[in-house]
């Protein structure tokens, strides 16, 4: 009797599939959620920023001076807006259906990460060269409050914002397998979609820290 | 073309108009740090770097596009956060 049934049941099934329930804009909204507690994250911050810089505003624009170079942070910058450019540019290559632009335009927005990293990388050790971190003597005898206050907020900003950054190329490699695995289609892009949602609030994080640190000497 | 294409929201050339939009506004908040504007020098960042943010809001994700519930949560936010802000402000001064 019950094996009865469950051919009934497993002949019922396959003589009426049902289309798998795929709901982009919920998708969206639950990335968006999510975004909105990254935005509140270093919205905190940027209020910890505001208050100290009110304080120690003589030393903050003396800091960003000496220490922090407009040219690499400004290149850093467009690096960033290109690769923000050849992220939605490689949305819309999937939606057309062109596989292979999407891959190349997703392989541009990877580079432009990694320049992103190398130019960081040189920015941190050129601060470490000069004694300016958080224990070394150059920072216990010679900074004041004020810069370090600066260098602190520097170093806890442009770190969460590179963690960011790394979570976010990790994110865009595996798009970039999926894509080529044939997972991510016109019609199923939101993967794709969401990654480029995360990557362009990196930008956007970026475009307030970069005058906020560089440019107020 | 292992599919059938959708049209994207917004075109190509769209999203390379606003690219040129944010490169030009990156020059000009470079631009201004070589002024002698004092104190005004962050408040003119800051409006500039607030002009790129919308940009990239509203034409690189979507906002501009997507339905109307997207901008009432992201209006909600920044609300949110202005309260904070104010709230922090308010604290810092009158203290």
């Amino acid at each position: 009797m019950s094996e009865e049934m469950d051919t009934q049941n497993n002949s019922g099934a396959a003589t009426l599939p049902h289309a798998e329930h795929y709901d982009p804009e919920g998708i969206k909204i639950g990335m968006w959620l999510f975004l909105i507690t990254e935005l509140m994250t270093f919205g905190g911050l940027f209020i910890l920023y505001a208050m100290q810089s009110y304080t120690y505003r003589a030393d903050f624009l003396a800091a960003s001076g000496s220490e922090l170079s407009r040219a690499m942070g400004a290149f850093n910058t467009v690096v960033l807006l290109t690769s923000s450019l050849t992220m939605a540019l490689s949305i819309n290559a999937i939606l057309q259906g062109a596989r292979k632009r999407s891959m190349v335009l997703l392989g541009i927005t990877i580079a432009c990460a990694l320049i992103f990293f190398g130019v960081k990388y040189f920015e941190w050790t050129a601060k470490f060269h000069h004694g300016v971190y958080p224990g070394s003597e150059h920072w216990v005898n010679e900074l004041n409050n004020g810069t370090r206050t600066f260098f602190t907020l520097y170093f806890s900003m442009t770190g969460l914002h590179g963690v960011h950054l790394f979570i976010g190329l990790c994110l865009l490699i595996w798009c970039l397998v999926r894509i080529q695995k044939g997972q991510i289609t016109p019609e199923r892009h939101m993967m794709l979609e969401n990654c480029g949602l995360f990557w362009h609030l990196i930008d956007l994080v970026w475009i307030f820290l970069f005058p906020l640190f560089y440019l107020i000497a | 073309m292992d599919s059938p294409a959708h049209t994207p929201p917004l075109a190509d050339r769209i999203y390379v108009a606003v690219y040129g939009a944010l490169l030009v506004l990156t020059a000009i908040t470079v631009g201004v740090a070589y002024l002698p504007l004092g104190p005004w020098a962050t408040a003119v960042a800051l409006v500039v770097a607030g002009c790129k943010s919308s940009l990239v809001l509203w034409y690189f994700m979507g906002i501009r596009t997507d339905p109307p519930i997207f901008r009432w949560m992201l209006l909600f936010t920044l609300g949110t956060f202005v309260v904070f802000l104010v709230i922090t402000y308010t604290d810092y001064l009158f203290r």
